[in-house]
């Protein structure tokens, strides 16, 4: 039996969707109302929008997006990025978001997410955690966009995120982000066993193949992935996508090679869920 | 094109994704009036009870606003009430919610926590979140059970699921690692969901405008 959601992340910067690599390196994708509307007319089962500024200054903007995106787009929608006060999670839900995802202001204090869940409801608190690695094999969560590493080991931190009241995980792999090279399977599985929340998958995504592996692996909630949809929006609009490849990977950096993606139709993504015994229901 | 002239009032008792539903009502080309005032409600040719969150203050939220008496009033002069949700758990009797909680009893049957099920298999979590088919009660005879069809997806975000006491209330249900959990209930002029229409897409429109019609008699 599987439910697992098909989840397009877009990382918002001002008025336009961005993509990078280990969350550095920003380029622009598109529009995020184009783009949603691209995503939810092709099937994709809720969205989730991350502010990448994640500061005060231009948050408006992003409430706009969020009130747009809504009127016209009927799947659940999350928002993450600097939501720090039960103030700001009321905002982005008074402009049509469902769910928030929060990171560093439920590591910095636990207790947020306890207060955040009696207020507005445990399924409408997401706790993000984004892992790296230690040398040690060990995972620990990370603030401030993957650059400072908290002294929460990420099972016991989604275990204490969970009794404090979150509705979700997502787990992100910050070593795997962005880069194509799959994701990391060990730390989904060990997050979604030791939890009994939902748990979403993010990071590394390149191909239906790994998502299938990933699924085979662990009965996951959710996937969410953004290059692999991203560049699948960018084909669709005939953007010239070596071209694409070039601009990435000079901003990688000239000595990085540009990764390779599958461009994925989440239509199609769904089809081959389904036929390979990974999605109930398809819409 | 449904009648612009049709008028939902979307209850508002500071619970609930009033946005999402207003947006639904208006795609589907009705009037959505977000309020809790009686004499608002009363214009109205049909309402809608949302809900996200929790059952006790929600009724708490209810029975402070006089909603109680206005819904039920409501009922007893065949308006058409649509329940989402939280919305449609308290139609029923009760929710163990913090042990017991009474509900507005339209619906008899109890509200019950999905993790108090005896099931030990550790891919079940909770809450039930997610798009998941719906399977017909074949025994209902509620004439609403054709806004439904079997197999039909929608979108689900629950802990707790209701049960009615009276299986020819029961519309629809959704399967959940072995469980088998009320999706839709009818009775009279009340249909409830527990997947939320307005966050299925295309889906959950469908169903929102076959409501309507079947519902208001309003003409296509």
């Amino acid at each position: 039996m599987s439910f697992t959601r098909i989840i397009p992340r877009l990382d918002i910067k001002g008025p336009n969707v961005v993509k990078g690599i280990h969350l550095e390196g920003l380029r622009i994708i598109g529009n995020p109302g184009n783009m949603s509307s691209f995503y939810y007319h092709s099937g994709a089962d809720e969205l989730f929008f991350m502010d990448v500024v994640a500061s005060l200054y231009g948050r408006n903007s992003l409430l706009d997006i969020i009130n747009e995106t809504a009127k016209n787009i009927f799947v659940p929608l999350t928002v993450g990025g600097g939501v720090r006060t039960l103030e700001d999670i009321r905002k982005v839900l008074n402009a049509g978001g469902d769910k928030v995802a929060i990171n560093t202001a439920a590591i910095n204090n636990p207790n947020f997410i306890k207060e955040a869940s009696e207020a507005f409801g445990s399924s409408t608190i997401v706790v993000s955690i984004e892992a790296i690695k230690e040398s040690d094999g060990q995972y620990f969560a990370y603030t401030n966009n993957g650059r400072e590493q908290s002294s929460y080991e990420v099972v016991s931190w989604a275990k204490q995120a969970e009794s404090l009241g979150a509705g979700e995980i997502v787990i992100t792999s910050v070593d795997k982000e962005g880069t194509g090279l799959g994701y990391d399977i060990e730390l989904c599985k060990i997050i979604h066993s030791n939890v009994s929340v939902p748990v979403v998958c993010h990071g590394g995504a390149q191909s239906t193949k790994c998502i299938l592996s990933l699924l085979d692996n662990a009965d996951i909630s959710g996937i969410s992935s953004a290059s692999i949809f991203h560049y699948h929006y960018l084909k669709s609009q005939n953007v010239d996508m070596s071209d694409n490849i070039r601009k990435q990977s000079n901003l990688a950096g000239s000595s990085k090679t540009p990764k390779r993606f599958d461009t994925i139709d989440i239509t199609k993504l769904k089809e081959i869920m389904v036929a390979n015994g990974k999605l109930v229901c398809f819409h | 094109m449904i009648s612009k002239k049709l008028k939902i009032a979307v209850i508002d008792y500071h619970l609930g994704n009033l946005f999402s539903i207003s947006n639904m009502c208006n795609n589907c080309g009705a009037h959505a009036i977000i309020t809790n005032k009686e004499n608002e409600i009363k214009t109205c040719h049909a309402v809608i009870l949302p809900g996200v969150g929790s059952f006790s203050e929600a009724m708490n939220n209810i029975k402070k606003l006089h909603l109680d008496f206005i819904l039920h009033d409501a009922a007893t002069r065949n308006i058409p009430i649509f329940g989402i949700c939280l919305g449609m758990q308290l139609l029923f009797s009760s929710s163990e919610e913090f042990g017991y909680t009474e509900g507005l009893g339209l619906i008899p049957g109890e509200v019950k926590k999905i993790r108090s099920i005896n099931n030990s298999n550790p891919n079940l979590k909770v809450p039930h979140v997610g798009w998941n088919s719906i399977y017909l009660n074949q025994k209902s005879t509620a004439k609403t059970g054709s806004i439904v069809e079997e197999g039909d997806c929608y979108y689900f975000v629950h802990s707790f699921f209701a049960t009615p006491r009276d299986e020819n209330d029961l519309i629809c249900y959704s399967k959940y690692y072995g469980l088998k959990l009320t999706a839709a209930v009818a009775k009279n002029n009340l249909f409830a969901t527990q997947f939320h229409p307005e966050k299925s897409g295309k889906n959950g429109l469908r169903l929102f405008k076959k409501w309507i019609i079947q519902k208001t008699n309003l003409p296509l």
